[in-house]
């Protein structure tokens, strides 16, 4: 019983403890006062940021370090703590505006993001079952509050109810799935699942499908695919918006990052019966998403429609993990953090007196008003759409070439025939913004100085990464390379 | 492994059994003699008042919460305590780091005023 290897943790911690500081903060200002909670929460999430490079920058620091067999601190858990650091430094920025502009500046609210973000540090580092199911917990416990934070809005109570209904049913099935593999396997731990249900023949085989299957479906309501995807829209529309900005890029990163853990080494051995499965999945998430979307009158819930028709551009590519998808995932993960935090900051930016841009006749004539972010959000959209120059281009086209490698050449052929699709809806937003009458008064607040930061770094992500996408490309093979 | 649940399957049926068995049998020799006192809801013999879907403070609600968070901190006390020499320094720290974020906590409820009643 000697000292247990801490390192993987330490950004966690670190992390962790700058939320207690925080909620002690609120707790001490007093009634009606504000503490310094933005100053501390972006203190914390970059000495985090910082502990993660330090760590993977040599062996000594911890690189291929292990906590007790449950955490580990290899380069794919640390490449995608950064990218969430990342998300959350700018979700910290974006909500420091939003909540003055909605009247519910909290110290509780940057607490909550933080216990969050501890959550999803610890979700894409984990190699042991029930580490997996304490960190979703913890990311997603504290999401539920984020989502109902706003108490004066009967539509942030109902996404707040019905994510947390639909969450925890989520929970209980992975839940299930974990107890099938620990009965068959005698074992939570990742290596030891893969090992022990490796042959086909096996007698136990039909209940290692049947805790694939349970973990498939908790897993695909975390990342809301077809047809577990029911909660997306209502939640993503009701949360305040700058949660959903959060949820949406933070999540998604988390959880594609315990997915590919979990199905790319411990399931590995399995791939030839999950395949089939993720592979329908995929199909009905990139058709549905997309036609769905097509009939949204409100900004959010198409884009709320259009996660889930990414999530299933995500799982086009899981069908060829763990060898070349991996990589794909890991580097649209990237870009897609990134244009998520960007669509939904851009309207959160312009919240003022606690009303917000929430259909699309509300975005008509911005180009005039506010040329800068019109044009911002027009790169977002391009993005996601996947044309040239953005990171939403090179990322789908590493996701379709991977799936096509698979020899799932039809997966790719309805990705790329549902993203011509996709340019309909998202190009109505530029229509409304370039092409129609500005109300004859601006409705809508000037951009903060710290959501114009998080705008700007996020547009030069997206258009980073479309025009020199090498460098994270090689970051994200690195990562790839570590789940072999 | 499946033989061994072959007991467990055996008492789930005699249970299943006896009960519909009883219930069964009394449903055919007895008869229905209906009063209200056999009709009133069983309380260990003390009368019931009013209908048990009553409106109570919600601030029940914040004590509960207060108090899973200290139950839950009692519950991981007790077994430490007995490893207690065991787990040496480690374990002590352990502990004490447990116990700070529950403190963490302690002091917010305190301080935003869950406890005035």
């Amino acid at each position: 019983m000697n000292a247990v290897d801490l390192r993987p943790a330490y950004p966690a911690i670190i992390v962790a403890v700058t939320a207690v500081v925080v909620l002690l903060l609120q707790a001490f200002a007093g009634k009606g006062k504000h503490g310094p909670y933005v100053p501390f929460s972006l203190a914390g999430l970059a000495a985090a940021f910082l502990a993660t490079v330090m760590i993977a920058s040599s062996q000594e620091r911890g690189l291929g370090s292990h906590t007790g067999g449950a955490l580990v601190a290899d380069e794919l858990a640390l490449f995608l703590e950064a990218v969430i650091l990342g998300v959350a430094l700018l979700a910290v920025l974006l909500s420091s505006s939003y909540l003055r502009a909605t009247n519910s500046e909290r110290g509780e609210h940057y607490a909550l993001l933080l216990f969050s973000v501890v959550g999803m540090l610890g979700l894409v580092a984990v190699t042991e079952m029930i580490s997996l199911f304490v960190a979703l917990e913890i990311m997603s416990v504290a999401l539920y509050a984020l989502c109902g934070s706003r108490r004066d809005q009967v539509e942030s109570q109902e996404s707040a109810v019905k994510y947390f209904i639909t969450g925890a049913f989520s929970s209980a099935f992975l839940l299930f799935g974990i107890a099938m593999l620990y009965g068959v396997s005698g074992s939570t731990s990742l290596g030891r699942i893969g090992s022990a249900v490796t042959s086909a023949s096996d007698p136990n085989h039909g209940l290692v499908l049947l805790g694939v299957g349970l973990l498939l479906v908790g897993f695909g309501f975390k990342i809301a695919c077809v047809p577990f995807h029911m909660w997306a829209p209502d939640v993503y529309e009701g949360a305040p918006t700058t949660v959903t900005a959060f949820m949406a890029a933070g999540v998604k990163v988390a959880a594609f990052g315990a997915l590919l853990r979990v199905f790319g080494t411990g399931l590995a051995s399995l791939a030839d019966d999950w395949r089939p499965l993720v592979a329908i999945l995929a199909v009905f998430s990139m058709v549905l998403g997309n036609l769905a979307a097509l009939a949204q009158s409100s900004v959010k819930r198409m884009l709320a429609y259009s996660s889930v028709s990414h999530a299933g551009y995500l799982l086009a590519a899981l069908v060829a993990a763990p060898r070349v998808s991996a990589e794909a995932v890991i580097f649209y993960l990237v870009g897609y953090a990134a244009v998520n935090l960007g669509t939904f900051g851009a309207l959160s930016s312009l919240a003022r007196d606690g009303r917000e841009p929430v259909t699309f006749d509300h975005l008509s004539g911005l180009s005039r008003r506010h040329p800068v972010l019109a044009a911002a959000f027009t790169v977002f959209l391009i993005s996601l759409m996947g044309v040239p120059v953005s990171a939403g281009f090179v990322g789908k086209f590493y996701l379709f070439t991977a799936a096509v490698g698979a020899g799932y050449t039809p997966l790719a052929i309805v990705g790329v025939l549902m993203s011509v699709v996709s340019a309909y809806y998202y190009l109505r937003v530029v229509v409304h913004m370039y092409m129609k009458d500005a109300p004859v008064e601006d409705a809508w607040a000037p951009v903060s100085t710290t959501s114009a930061l998080a705008l700007a770094v996020s547009v030069l992500v997206v258009l980073g990464l479309g025009i020199w996408p090498a460098g994270v490309l090689a970051l994200a093979h690195a990562a790839a390379q570590s789940l072999l | 492994m499946l033989p061994s649940y072959v007991p467990v399957l055996i008492l789930a049926l005699v249970a299943i059994g006896f009960s519909a068995f009883t219930l069964g049998l009394s449903q055919l020799l007895g008869k229905p003699r209906p009063n209200p006192a056999k009709n009133s809801v069983y309380e260990c013999g003390v009368p019931p008042i009013g209908t048990a879907r009553e409106r109570f403070p919600i601030k029940f609600y914040m004590i509960c919460m207060i108090f899973i968070l200290l139950d839950v901190d009692a519950a991981f006390l007790y077994p430490w305590a007995l490893v207690f020499r065991d787990l040496g320094v480690f374990g002590f720290l352990e502990m004490g780091a447990f116990m700070l974020l529950l403190g963490g906590g302690f002091t917010y409820a305190w301080k935003v005023g869950a406890f005035d009643w």
